[in-house]
Protein backbone atom coordinates (compact mmCIF):
# COMPACT_ATOMS: atom_id res chain seq x y z
CA UNK A 1 0.00 0.00 0.00
CA UNK A 2 2.55 2.34 0.88
CA UNK A 3 4.50 1.38 -1.91
CA UNK A 4 1.63 2.04 -4.23
CA UNK A 5 1.26 5.83 -2.63
CA UNK A 6 5.24 6.05 -3.34
CA UNK A 7 4.83 5.06 -6.74
CA UNK A 8 1.87 7.51 -7.49
CA UNK A 9 3.18 10.08 -5.94
CA UNK A 10 6.86 9.77 -8.03
CA UNK A 11 4.68 9.44 -11.25
CA UNK A 12 2.80 12.53 -10.38
CA UNK A 13 6.08 14.36 -9.28
CA UNK A 14 7.10 13.54 -13.49
CA UNK A 15 3.84 14.15 -14.97
CA UNK A 16 2.36 17.23 -13.21
CA UNK A 17 5.33 19.43 -14.09
CA UNK A 18 5.48 18.23 -17.41
CA UNK A 19 1.81 19.14 -17.75
CA UNK A 20 2.41 22.82 -16.79
CA UNK A 21 5.62 22.64 -19.56
CA UNK A 22 2.96 21.73 -22.20
CA UNK A 23 0.42 23.96 -21.35
CA UNK A 24 2.77 26.74 -20.94
CA UNK A 25 4.68 25.21 -24.65
CA UNK A 26 1.25 25.36 -26.17
CA UNK A 27 0.99 29.09 -25.92
CA UNK A 28 4.52 29.26 -27.26
CA UNK A 29 3.58 27.11 -29.91
CA UNK A 30 0.68 29.69 -31.36
CA UNK A 31 2.69 32.54 -31.07
CA UNK A 32 5.19 31.02 -32.86
CA UNK A 33 2.97 30.20 -35.66
CA UNK A 34 1.62 33.58 -35.15
CA UNK A 35 -2.21 32.53 -35.06
CA UNK A 36 -4.18 34.88 -33.55
CA UNK A 37 -5.96 33.05 -31.51
CA UNK A 38 -5.39 32.29 -27.11
CA UNK A 39 -5.34 28.63 -26.50
CA UNK A 40 -4.43 29.06 -22.71
CA UNK A 41 -7.04 25.91 -21.69
CA UNK A 42 -6.10 23.07 -24.34
CA UNK A 43 -3.30 21.93 -21.97
CA UNK A 44 -5.88 21.96 -18.63
CA UNK A 45 -8.84 20.23 -20.54
CA UNK A 46 -6.66 17.83 -22.49
CA UNK A 47 -4.47 16.66 -19.03
CA UNK A 48 -8.25 16.29 -17.20
CA UNK A 49 -9.01 14.12 -20.13
CA UNK A 50 -5.47 11.94 -19.54
CA UNK A 51 -5.33 11.70 -15.96
CA UNK A 52 -8.30 12.79 -14.15
CA UNK A 53 -9.96 16.60 -12.86
CA UNK A 54 -7.63 16.95 -10.10
CA UNK A 55 -4.07 16.46 -12.05
CA UNK A 56 -5.88 19.14 -14.59
CA UNK A 57 -7.26 21.73 -12.16
CA UNK A 58 -3.60 21.11 -10.75
CA UNK A 59 -1.84 21.72 -14.03
CA UNK A 60 -4.49 24.74 -15.19
CA UNK A 61 -3.67 26.17 -11.41
CA UNK A 62 -0.08 25.79 -11.73
CA UNK A 63 0.24 26.94 -15.41
CA UNK A 64 -0.72 30.03 -14.06
CA UNK A 65 0.88 30.55 -11.04
CA UNK A 66 4.05 30.00 -12.67
CA UNK A 67 3.90 31.49 -16.13
CA UNK A 68 2.85 34.63 -13.64
CA UNK A 69 6.27 34.97 -13.59
CA UNK A 70 6.86 35.67 -17.26
CA UNK A 71 3.27 37.02 -17.77
CA UNK A 72 1.75 39.01 -14.37
CA UNK A 73 -1.51 38.79 -15.29
CA UNK A 74 -2.42 34.90 -15.70
CA UNK A 75 -2.54 34.66 -11.93
CA UNK A 76 -5.74 36.15 -12.22
CA UNK A 77 -7.41 33.67 -13.91
CA UNK A 78 -6.70 31.04 -11.83
CA UNK A 79 -9.61 30.16 -10.59
CA UNK A 80 -10.60 29.62 -14.33
CA UNK A 81 -8.66 27.10 -15.24
CA UNK A 82 -10.04 25.08 -11.60
CA UNK A 83 -13.41 25.91 -12.86
CA UNK A 84 -12.50 24.50 -16.57
CA UNK A 85 -10.87 21.44 -15.25
CA UNK A 86 -13.55 20.92 -12.99
CA UNK A 87 -16.26 21.11 -15.52
CA UNK A 88 -13.93 19.18 -17.96
CA UNK A 89 -13.72 16.24 -15.86
CA UNK A 90 -17.55 16.03 -14.87
CA UNK A 91 -18.01 15.79 -18.49
CA UNK A 92 -15.62 13.41 -19.08
CA UNK A 93 -16.82 11.17 -16.20
CA UNK A 94 -20.07 11.16 -18.46
CA UNK A 95 -18.49 10.70 -21.90
CA UNK A 96 -18.01 14.25 -22.73
CA UNK A 97 -15.33 13.49 -25.29
CA UNK A 98 -16.52 10.45 -27.04
CA UNK A 99 -18.01 12.18 -30.39
CA UNK A 100 -17.35 15.68 -31.93
CA UNK A 101 -21.16 16.62 -31.33
CA UNK A 102 -20.72 15.50 -26.98
CA UNK A 103 -17.11 17.65 -27.04
CA UNK A 104 -18.85 20.74 -29.29
CA UNK A 105 -21.33 20.56 -26.35
CA UNK A 106 -19.13 19.97 -23.78
CA UNK A 107 -17.04 23.47 -25.02
CA UNK A 108 -20.00 25.22 -24.93
CA UNK A 109 -20.95 24.09 -21.09
CA UNK A 110 -17.29 24.79 -20.31
CA UNK A 111 -17.61 28.34 -21.83
CA UNK A 112 -20.38 29.08 -20.08
CA UNK A 113 -18.75 28.20 -16.95
CA UNK A 114 -15.45 29.62 -17.58
CA UNK A 115 -17.40 32.95 -18.45
CA UNK A 116 -19.27 33.23 -15.29
CA UNK A 117 -15.70 32.49 -13.17
CA UNK A 118 -13.86 34.98 -15.44
CA UNK A 119 -16.43 37.84 -16.12
CA UNK A 120 -15.75 39.89 -12.63
CA UNK A 121 -12.36 39.63 -12.69
CA UNK A 122 -12.08 41.25 -15.98
CA UNK A 123 -14.54 43.82 -15.12
CA UNK A 124 -13.17 44.64 -11.56
CA UNK A 125 -9.84 44.53 -12.46
CA UNK A 126 -9.06 45.39 -15.61
CA UNK A 127 -12.38 47.45 -16.44
CA UNK A 128 -12.58 45.29 -19.39
CA UNK A 129 -9.34 45.60 -20.83
CA UNK A 130 -7.39 42.41 -21.47
CA UNK A 131 -4.93 41.67 -24.25
CA UNK A 132 -7.00 39.74 -26.50
CA UNK A 133 -9.59 41.13 -29.44
CA UNK A 134 -12.52 40.60 -27.23
CA UNK A 135 -12.18 44.10 -25.61
CA UNK A 136 -12.95 45.75 -28.40
CA UNK A 137 -16.28 43.85 -28.35
CA UNK A 138 -16.05 45.53 -24.92
CA UNK A 139 -15.97 48.75 -25.96
CA UNK A 140 -18.19 48.50 -28.68
CA UNK A 141 -20.88 48.00 -26.18
CA UNK A 142 -19.61 50.32 -23.52
CA UNK A 143 -20.24 52.56 -26.71
CA UNK A 144 -23.89 51.58 -27.25
CA UNK A 145 -24.57 52.17 -23.70
CA UNK A 146 -24.29 49.07 -21.32
CA UNK A 147 -21.91 49.59 -18.24
CA UNK A 148 -18.63 47.87 -17.51
CA UNK A 149 -20.30 44.85 -16.17
CA UNK A 150 -22.98 44.06 -18.57
CA UNK A 151 -20.89 45.05 -21.28
CA UNK A 152 -18.18 42.13 -20.21
CA UNK A 153 -20.33 39.89 -19.45
CA UNK A 154 -22.06 39.48 -23.04
CA UNK A 155 -18.99 39.56 -24.57
CA UNK A 156 -17.85 37.09 -22.67
CA UNK A 157 -21.37 35.16 -22.74
CA UNK A 158 -20.72 35.05 -26.29
CA UNK A 159 -16.64 34.18 -26.99
CA UNK A 160 -16.33 31.91 -24.44
CA UNK A 161 -18.02 29.18 -25.94
CA UNK A 162 -16.93 29.58 -29.03
CA UNK A 163 -13.31 29.29 -27.83
CA UNK A 164 -13.87 26.77 -25.58
CA UNK A 165 -15.10 24.39 -28.11
CA UNK A 166 -12.51 24.63 -30.15
CA UNK A 167 -9.97 24.65 -27.63
CA UNK A 168 -11.71 21.17 -26.61
CA UNK A 169 -12.15 19.83 -30.21
CA UNK A 170 -8.35 20.52 -30.29
CA UNK A 171 -7.61 18.56 -26.90
CA UNK A 172 -9.92 15.93 -28.06
CA UNK A 173 -8.27 15.12 -31.34
CA UNK A 174 -4.73 14.87 -29.95
CA UNK A 175 -5.97 12.86 -27.01
CA UNK A 176 -7.52 10.62 -30.21
CA UNK A 177 -4.15 11.33 -31.86
CA UNK A 178 -1.82 9.87 -29.14
CA UNK A 179 -0.52 6.45 -29.26
CA UNK A 180 -2.33 3.62 -27.58
CA UNK A 181 0.34 2.54 -26.17
CA UNK A 182 1.20 6.01 -24.12
CA UNK A 183 -2.39 6.46 -23.29
CA UNK A 184 -2.51 2.68 -21.37
CA UNK A 185 0.35 3.46 -19.26
CA UNK A 186 -1.36 6.43 -17.77
CA UNK A 187 -3.01 4.26 -14.80
CA UNK A 188 -3.88 7.64 -13.15
CA UNK A 189 -7.40 7.90 -15.21
CA UNK A 190 -7.16 4.65 -17.49
CA UNK A 191 -11.46 4.47 -16.71
CA UNK A 192 -12.19 8.22 -17.58
CA UNK A 193 -9.65 7.51 -20.63
CA UNK A 194 -12.10 3.76 -21.82
CA UNK A 195 -15.39 6.07 -20.95
CA UNK A 196 -14.54 8.31 -23.32
CA UNK A 197 -13.41 5.77 -25.86
CA UNK A 198 -9.63 7.30 -26.53
CA UNK A 199 -8.52 3.47 -25.24
CA UNK B 1 11.60 33.30 -20.41
CA UNK B 2 14.29 35.06 -19.73
CA UNK B 3 15.85 34.73 -15.87
CA UNK B 4 18.40 36.70 -14.46
CA UNK B 5 19.86 35.68 -11.04
CA UNK B 6 20.45 39.03 -9.90
CA UNK B 7 22.82 38.77 -6.68
CA UNK B 8 21.29 41.88 -4.83
CA UNK B 9 17.63 40.58 -5.06
CA UNK B 10 18.50 36.83 -5.04
CA UNK B 11 19.99 37.46 -1.45
CA UNK B 12 16.76 38.81 0.43
CA UNK B 13 15.04 36.56 2.92
CA UNK B 14 12.17 33.91 1.50
CA UNK B 15 9.71 35.54 4.21
CA UNK B 16 10.85 39.38 3.43
CA UNK B 17 10.72 38.22 -0.20
CA UNK B 18 6.68 37.52 0.26
CA UNK B 19 6.27 40.09 2.88
CA UNK B 20 7.42 42.77 0.44
CA UNK B 21 5.85 41.38 -2.45
CA UNK B 22 2.15 41.23 -0.73
CA UNK B 23 2.62 45.02 0.56
CA UNK B 24 3.18 45.78 -3.11
CA UNK B 25 0.42 44.43 -4.48
CA UNK B 26 -2.16 45.16 -2.05
CA UNK B 27 -0.99 48.56 -1.78
CA UNK B 28 -1.30 48.82 -5.83
CA UNK B 29 -4.52 47.38 -5.88
CA UNK B 30 -6.06 49.52 -3.21
CA UNK B 31 -4.06 52.92 -4.10
CA UNK B 32 -6.32 55.73 -4.92
CA UNK B 33 -4.34 58.43 -6.65
CA UNK B 34 -3.46 58.24 -9.53
CA UNK B 35 -0.01 60.33 -9.32
CA UNK B 36 1.03 58.37 -6.28
CA UNK B 37 1.15 55.00 -8.12
CA UNK B 38 2.30 56.22 -11.03
CA UNK B 39 5.42 57.31 -9.19
CA UNK B 40 5.61 54.09 -6.82
CA UNK B 41 5.68 52.23 -10.07
CA UNK B 42 8.27 54.47 -11.70
CA UNK B 43 10.55 53.94 -9.03
CA UNK B 44 10.24 50.08 -8.76
CA UNK B 45 11.02 50.26 -12.53
CA UNK B 46 14.11 52.02 -12.35
CA UNK B 47 14.96 49.37 -10.04
CA UNK B 48 14.04 46.70 -11.76
CA UNK B 49 16.04 47.98 -14.35
CA UNK B 50 19.22 48.68 -12.43
CA UNK B 51 18.89 45.00 -10.59
CA UNK B 52 17.50 42.99 -12.70
CA UNK B 53 17.58 44.53 -16.36
CA UNK B 54 16.66 41.86 -18.94
CA UNK B 55 13.54 40.26 -16.92
CA UNK B 56 12.11 43.94 -16.41
CA UNK B 57 13.00 45.00 -20.03
CA UNK B 58 11.08 41.52 -20.74
CA UNK B 59 8.05 42.00 -18.75
CA UNK B 60 7.55 45.83 -20.21
CA UNK B 61 8.20 44.92 -24.01
CA UNK B 62 5.95 41.55 -23.53
CA UNK B 63 3.26 42.58 -20.84
CA UNK B 64 3.01 46.22 -20.15
CA UNK B 65 3.25 47.81 -23.92
CA UNK B 66 0.58 45.35 -25.17
CA UNK B 67 -1.38 46.07 -22.56
CA UNK B 68 -0.83 49.82 -23.08
CA UNK B 69 -2.27 49.29 -26.36
CA UNK B 70 -5.27 47.61 -25.41
CA UNK B 71 -6.23 49.94 -23.02
CA UNK B 72 -5.55 53.40 -25.39
CA UNK B 73 -7.43 51.09 -27.99
CA UNK B 74 -10.59 50.18 -25.53
CA UNK B 75 -10.50 53.83 -24.03
CA UNK B 76 -10.63 55.02 -27.20
CA UNK B 77 -13.88 53.38 -28.50
CA UNK B 78 -15.05 53.70 -25.30
CA UNK B 79 -14.62 56.92 -23.13
CA UNK B 80 -17.38 59.13 -23.68
CA UNK B 81 -17.52 61.92 -26.24
CA UNK B 82 -18.44 65.23 -25.27
CA UNK B 83 -22.10 64.90 -26.41
CA UNK B 84 -22.90 61.43 -24.64
CA UNK B 85 -21.35 62.22 -21.74
CA UNK B 86 -23.48 64.53 -20.84
CA UNK B 87 -26.34 62.12 -21.38
CA UNK B 88 -24.42 58.93 -18.76
CA UNK B 89 -24.82 58.66 -15.65
CA UNK B 90 -21.91 60.41 -13.25
CA UNK B 91 -20.76 57.20 -12.24
CA UNK B 92 -20.77 54.88 -16.06
CA UNK B 93 -19.22 58.31 -17.47
CA UNK B 94 -15.78 57.97 -14.73
CA UNK B 95 -15.43 54.34 -14.95
CA UNK B 96 -14.99 54.71 -18.81
CA UNK B 97 -13.38 57.93 -18.82
CA UNK B 98 -9.68 58.39 -20.20
CA UNK B 99 -8.56 58.61 -16.54
CA UNK B 100 -9.98 55.71 -15.49
CA UNK B 101 -8.76 53.29 -17.95
CA UNK B 102 -4.66 55.31 -17.70
CA UNK B 103 -6.06 54.71 -13.51
CA UNK B 104 -6.46 50.80 -13.75
CA UNK B 105 -3.61 50.47 -16.26
CA UNK B 106 -1.08 52.41 -13.99
CA UNK B 107 -2.30 50.40 -10.95
CA UNK B 108 -1.92 46.97 -12.74
CA UNK B 109 1.26 47.76 -14.07
CA UNK B 110 2.71 48.29 -10.43
CA UNK B 111 1.33 44.61 -10.05
CA UNK B 112 3.70 43.63 -12.70
CA UNK B 113 6.92 45.28 -11.83
CA UNK B 114 6.34 44.64 -8.36
CA UNK B 115 5.89 40.51 -9.37
CA UNK B 116 9.04 40.85 -11.87
CA UNK B 117 11.41 42.52 -9.52
CA UNK B 118 10.54 40.07 -6.52
CA UNK B 119 9.79 36.97 -8.02
CA UNK B 120 11.15 37.30 -11.40
CA UNK B 121 14.53 37.11 -10.49
CA UNK B 122 14.38 33.67 -8.82
CA UNK B 123 15.98 31.21 -11.14
CA UNK B 124 14.08 27.78 -11.65
CA UNK B 125 16.46 26.80 -8.04
CA UNK B 126 16.32 29.37 -6.35
CA UNK B 127 11.97 29.40 -6.74
CA UNK B 128 12.08 25.91 -5.35
CA UNK B 129 14.32 27.25 -2.82
CA UNK B 130 12.32 29.91 -2.38
CA UNK B 131 8.98 27.84 -1.96
CA UNK B 132 10.45 25.23 0.29
CA UNK B 133 12.31 27.51 2.55
CA UNK B 134 8.36 29.16 3.08
CA UNK B 135 7.54 25.51 4.11
CA UNK B 136 6.13 24.33 0.74
CA UNK B 137 5.91 20.92 0.80
CA UNK B 138 9.17 19.84 -0.96
CA UNK B 139 6.87 17.46 -3.95
CA UNK B 140 4.34 20.86 -4.61
CA UNK B 141 7.70 23.29 -4.71
CA UNK B 142 9.19 20.81 -7.61
CA UNK B 143 6.17 20.93 -9.44
CA UNK B 144 5.83 24.48 -9.48
CA UNK B 145 9.42 24.92 -10.16
CA UNK B 146 10.66 22.12 -12.69
CA UNK B 147 8.29 23.75 -15.35
CA UNK B 148 10.77 26.18 -15.43
CA UNK B 149 13.53 24.00 -17.01
CA UNK B 150 11.19 21.73 -18.56
CA UNK B 151 9.61 24.94 -20.68
CA UNK B 152 12.93 25.63 -22.06
CA UNK B 153 13.14 22.34 -23.43
CA UNK B 154 10.02 21.46 -24.78
CA UNK B 155 10.48 24.94 -26.32
CA UNK B 156 13.38 24.07 -28.38
CA UNK B 157 11.55 20.52 -29.37
CA UNK B 158 8.58 22.37 -31.01
CA UNK B 159 11.09 25.15 -32.53
CA UNK B 160 12.83 21.74 -34.11
CA UNK B 161 9.05 20.02 -35.17
CA UNK B 162 8.05 23.20 -36.64
CA UNK B 163 11.21 23.97 -38.65
CA UNK B 164 11.05 20.51 -39.89
CA UNK B 165 7.61 20.46 -40.89
CA UNK B 166 8.66 23.38 -42.63
CA UNK B 167 11.84 21.93 -44.19
CA UNK B 168 9.44 19.12 -45.80
CA UNK B 169 6.84 21.20 -47.34
CA UNK B 170 4.09 20.80 -45.18
CA UNK B 171 3.69 24.33 -44.70
CA UNK B 172 3.58 25.63 -48.14
CA UNK B 173 2.10 28.96 -48.18
CA UNK B 174 2.39 30.79 -44.87
CA UNK B 175 -1.44 31.81 -44.39
CA UNK B 176 -4.20 31.67 -41.59
CA UNK B 177 -5.53 28.02 -42.81
CA UNK B 178 -2.00 26.50 -43.67
CA UNK B 179 -0.61 27.07 -40.46
CA UNK B 180 -3.11 26.38 -38.34
CA UNK B 181 -3.21 23.39 -40.25
CA UNK B 182 0.17 22.57 -38.61
CA UNK B 183 -1.24 23.54 -34.95
CA UNK B 184 -2.86 20.06 -34.22
CA UNK B 185 0.18 17.84 -35.18
CA UNK B 186 3.35 19.80 -34.28
CA UNK B 187 1.05 19.70 -30.36
CA UNK B 188 0.35 15.85 -30.80
CA UNK B 189 3.82 15.50 -31.19
CA UNK B 190 4.79 17.75 -28.54
CA UNK B 191 2.55 16.10 -25.99
CA UNK B 192 3.36 12.85 -27.01
CA UNK B 193 6.74 13.43 -26.78
CA UNK B 194 6.36 15.27 -23.38
CA UNK B 195 3.89 12.36 -21.80
CA UNK B 196 6.65 9.63 -23.11
CA UNK B 197 9.52 11.73 -21.63
CA UNK B 198 7.58 11.99 -18.07
CA UNK B 199 6.48 8.67 -17.84
CA UNK B 200 10.55 7.33 -18.93
CA UNK B 201 11.50 9.22 -16.04
CA UNK B 202 8.90 8.44 -13.58
CA UNK B 203 10.07 4.58 -13.86
CA UNK B 204 13.88 5.66 -13.08
CA UNK B 205 12.82 8.06 -10.43
CA UNK B 206 11.13 5.20 -8.61
CA UNK B 207 14.60 3.03 -8.65
CA UNK B 208 16.23 6.03 -7.93
CA UNK B 209 13.95 7.04 -4.37
CA UNK B 210 13.52 9.88 -5.22
CA UNK B 211 11.31 11.43 -2.90
CA UNK B 212 14.28 10.37 -0.41
CA UNK B 213 16.52 12.88 -2.20
CA UNK B 214 14.34 15.48 -2.21
CA UNK B 215 13.71 15.37 1.86
CA UNK B 216 17.27 15.71 1.71
CA UNK B 217 17.55 18.20 -0.29
CA UNK B 218 14.92 20.05 1.40
CA UNK B 219 16.57 19.94 4.53
CA UNK B 220 20.05 21.29 3.00
CA UNK B 221 17.96 24.09 1.63
CA UNK B 222 16.29 25.10 5.01
CA UNK B 223 20.10 25.20 6.57
CA UNK B 224 20.95 27.84 3.51
CA UNK B 225 18.29 30.09 4.65
CA UNK B 226 20.46 33.27 3.59
CA UNK B 227 21.62 35.70 6.32
CA UNK B 228 22.50 38.40 4.45
CA UNK B 229 19.93 41.46 6.11
CA UNK B 230 21.44 43.95 3.98
CA UNK B 231 19.20 43.10 1.17
CA UNK B 232 16.65 42.22 2.78
CA UNK B 233 16.34 45.19 4.81
CA UNK B 234 16.40 47.56 1.47
CA UNK B 235 13.82 45.43 0.37
CA UNK B 236 11.82 45.95 3.05
CA UNK B 237 12.02 49.77 3.46
CA UNK B 238 11.42 49.69 -0.37
CA UNK B 239 8.14 48.24 -0.07
CA UNK B 240 6.52 49.91 3.18
CA UNK B 241 8.17 53.42 1.59
CA UNK B 242 6.25 52.97 -1.63
CA UNK B 243 3.31 50.91 0.17
CA UNK B 244 2.98 53.52 2.44
CA UNK B 245 2.98 56.27 -0.71
CA UNK B 246 0.36 54.32 -2.46
CA UNK B 247 -2.08 53.79 0.03
CA UNK B 248 -1.35 57.65 1.57
CA UNK B 249 0.17 60.08 -0.67
CA UNK B 250 -2.56 62.40 -2.34
CA UNK B 251 -0.64 64.74 -4.51
CA UNK B 252 -3.83 64.94 -6.48
CA UNK B 253 -5.78 66.29 -3.18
Amino acid sequence: MQTQSTDSRVRLLAIIPMGIAINLAIGLTVSALKLPIFLDSIGTVLFTILCGWRIGATVGVLSFLVGGIANPLLPYFVFTQFTIAWVAGLSASRGGFKSVPRVILTGIIIGYAAAIVSAPVIAAVFGGVTNSGESIITAFLIKTGDNIWQAVVTTKVWTEPLDKTLQCLAAFFIAKSLPKTLLGRLETSKSLIRQNGLL
Amino acid sequence: MAFYDSMTLRGIDPWIRLLSLGMLVVSFSFGNDAIAILVAATVLFAVGFVLNPKQTFHVFLSVIIPFAIATSVVALIASPTVASAASQLPKLRADVSWQAYAFRFTKISGVCISVSLLIGCLSPRGFYRWLVCLGTPSHIAMNAASPLVLIQALAQDMKTILNARLVQGYVGRRNFFSVAKQLLPILTTLVSSGLMTALERSEIWRQDDVLSLIEKDNAQVRQVTSNRWFASGVSLVLAVLVSTANIFWHPTG
